[in-house]
């Protein structure tokens, strides 16, 4: 597929880039999905990452990339719209029924997407990411908390602070 | 390219969950300040990035403690009346409950009366049996309806009550603050009650340059460390808890004090003090800093009007023609609303105004039998706590 010099998706092929991850594998996706990642945002301006030049993100593994992609490739054309102020309720619903199916993995993935989100400035993941963390303590008790997050277990001293502080504040949280 | 399942890097929790940028990104994502509390107890790390002054600024915006409902007091009243307010925030249904019962609860309360309230707490003052002693009582864990009567203040101190106020912070139950003045001297003794045991918090005095002529009671306020407390001169007198100044905060120009509710202090987050002032048919919101960070828009020591309402272009559809302002008889923090009292004749009611959408509401309809001064006591969900650091 030729790439045009600059791509917006509508004239035609799209211009695509292609990311190299850590272990290697190599992503070819439509430059506006990547776009979504600041980090990556600039260098694409500066028509880095076509034919066969490629990214490297060192610190993204191939399992974890081709995830982040997936979320970039769904939530592109919205965000090619500016926010897409003129979106329809179904696009909007179908974006939410992607997140919401999208953010129901393994936690250990989940872990690897809020780094590479971190790490490539992808705005609408981090918050997503985030999110689905936060669901995940709704309601816990600290110690339930460190569990479900697969916190190494506490020492004796932290466990009598953790009870100290749960008498100071915990009343009133109840 | 999906098929690599070796592929995913060793533990990357320990990275997010170690990492402050990404602590702070959940943490300020989760449901409810509750969680919020509890998570900041899982580990110091965690602590410390739930306790930031620039992180709880944000988390408060983004989880506005709600109005839940109120308490009206009055001298004439046998005991405060709850009134019910947002019943549609169903999450508050509990909280509302309590509210309305929790005076019912403990018919040993000889005339009671709110103190304070904030955050989700209420502190009461109660006679305790037919010619008892004032004592306090706080309910403090709303959703139970946990009432607990405080201890008697040790009779060794002054007897010379000014208020009760709830405390900043959640390590202190309340402070009792009792004022003494003649002249220009103003005396301050404030006792504090923390883990079951009285003790003075601060004795503070100063030669003002101009008598108080009177300090007014109950609308005095505690906000970050600080007491304040309105006169009928031309200044608020503040008390610093931290290092026991006392001095007078001149009020802007043409801001008088001229009779109960013309003049009402208002809590602010990040030592930020707001004043409503009631004159004739406008209701006026001041601002002042209170502390010296450089790092905010305003300079300490400035006020600086931050909104002025026409009452009757605002509540005048919702009272009969020819209704005043009456009182400021009750103020959210933040400046967030105000009750006001207005009517005329034989009829006087309680408006509810938001400041930000200028949104009225009619809440309550006062006894037309009486003119006492009438108070309201905001009932809100619990907001974030400020946590104490310097114990960890």
């Amino acid at each position: 597929m030729a790439a045009p010099e600059s791509g917006d998706g509508n004239n035609g092929a799209a211009r695509m880039v292609t990311l190299i991850s850590s272990d290697n594998t190599r992503f070819e996706v439509e430059a506006a999905a990547a776009s979504l990642s600041q980090t990556l945002q600039l260098t694409i301006l500066d028509g880095g990452g076509g034919g066969g030049d490629g990214i490297p993100l060192p610190n993204v593994d191939s399992a974890t990339l081709s995830k982040v992609l997936e979320y970039c490739i769904k939530h592109a054309p919205a965000a090619a719209n500016g926010g897409a102020p003129n979106a329809t309720a179904v696009d909007r619903a179908e974006l939410e029924r992607f997140d919401n199916e999208f953010v129901n993995i393994d936690q250990s993935v989940l872990y690897s997407l809020i780094m590479a989100a971190h790490n490539l400035e992808i705005e609408g993941l981090q918050s997503l990411v985030a999110k689905k963390v936060a669901d995940m303590i709704k309601g816990k008790s600290p110690m339930e908390i460190r569990r479900t997050l697969g916190f190494p277990d506490p020492t004796p001293e932290e466990q009598a602070e953790m009870n100290a502080h749960m008498l100071e504040y915990g009343w009133a949280y109840e | 390219m999906m098929s690599a399942e070796t592929s995913y890097s060793p533990p990357a929790s320990i990275k997010v969950l170690g990492n402050d940028d990404l602590v702070g990104e959940i943490l300020s994502r989760v449901d409810s300040p509750t969680t919020l509390v509890r998570a900041a107890l899982v580990c110091r790390r965690w602590l410390r990035r739930a306790s930031d002054g620039a992180f709880l600024r944000r988390f408060r915006a983004s989880h506005p403690p709600r109005l839940v409902g109120f308490f009206v007091t009055g001298d004439w009243m046998p005991r405060p009346e709850f009134v019910p307010m947002n019943t549609d925030l169903t999450s508050a249904a509990s909280l509302r409950r309590t509210a309305g019962s929790v005076l019912h609860a403990f018919p040993e309360f000889s005339s009671p009366g709110v103190c304070d309230s904030r955050d989700g707490r209420v502190l009461f003052e109660f006679t305790d049996g037919a010619r008892g002693p004032r004592r306090l009582a706080v309910l403090r864990d709303p959703a139970a309806g946990a009432m607990a009567k405080l201890p008697p203040r040790p009779s060794a101190l002054t007897d010379r009550y000014h208020a009760a106020l709830l405390p900043d912070d959640n390590a202190t139950t309340c402070y009792h603050v009792d004022v003494h003045h003649v002249g220009r001297n103003v005396f301050v003794e404030v006792t504090v009650l923390r883990s079951g045991v009285w003790s003075v918090c601060c004795s503070a005095k100063a030669d003002l340059t101009t008598p108080p002529g009177g300090i007014i009671p109950k609308v005095t306020l505690l906000a970050g460390g600080k007491v304040y407390m309105v006169t009928v001169a031309a200044y608020i007198i503040c008390v610093d808890l931290a290092t026991a100044n006392l001095f007078a905060i001149d009020l802007p120009e043409g801001v008088t004090y001229e009779h109960f509710g013309t003049l009402v202090p208002c809590r602010g987050d990040d030592s930020v003090l707001y004043i409503f002032h009631a004159k004739g048919d406008k209701l006026s919101v001041w601002l002042r800093r209170m502390d010296n960070d450089n790092d905010q828009q305003l300079v300490a020591g400035e006020w600086v009007l931050r909104d002025t309402v026409s009452v009757k272009e605002t509540c005048g559809h919702l009272v009969e023609p020819g209704s005043e302002l009456a009182s400021v008889v009750g103020v959210g923090d933040n400046a967030e609303f105000a009750f006001l009292e207005m009517g005329v004749g034989d009829n006087y009611f309680v408006i509810y105004l938001h400041l930000g959408t200028r949104k009225a509401e009619k809440v309550y309809k006062r006894d037309p039998d009486n003119d006492e001064i009438i108070q309201v006591h905001p009932f809100m969900t619990v907001g974030p706590p400020v946590f104490r650091l310097e114990q960890f």
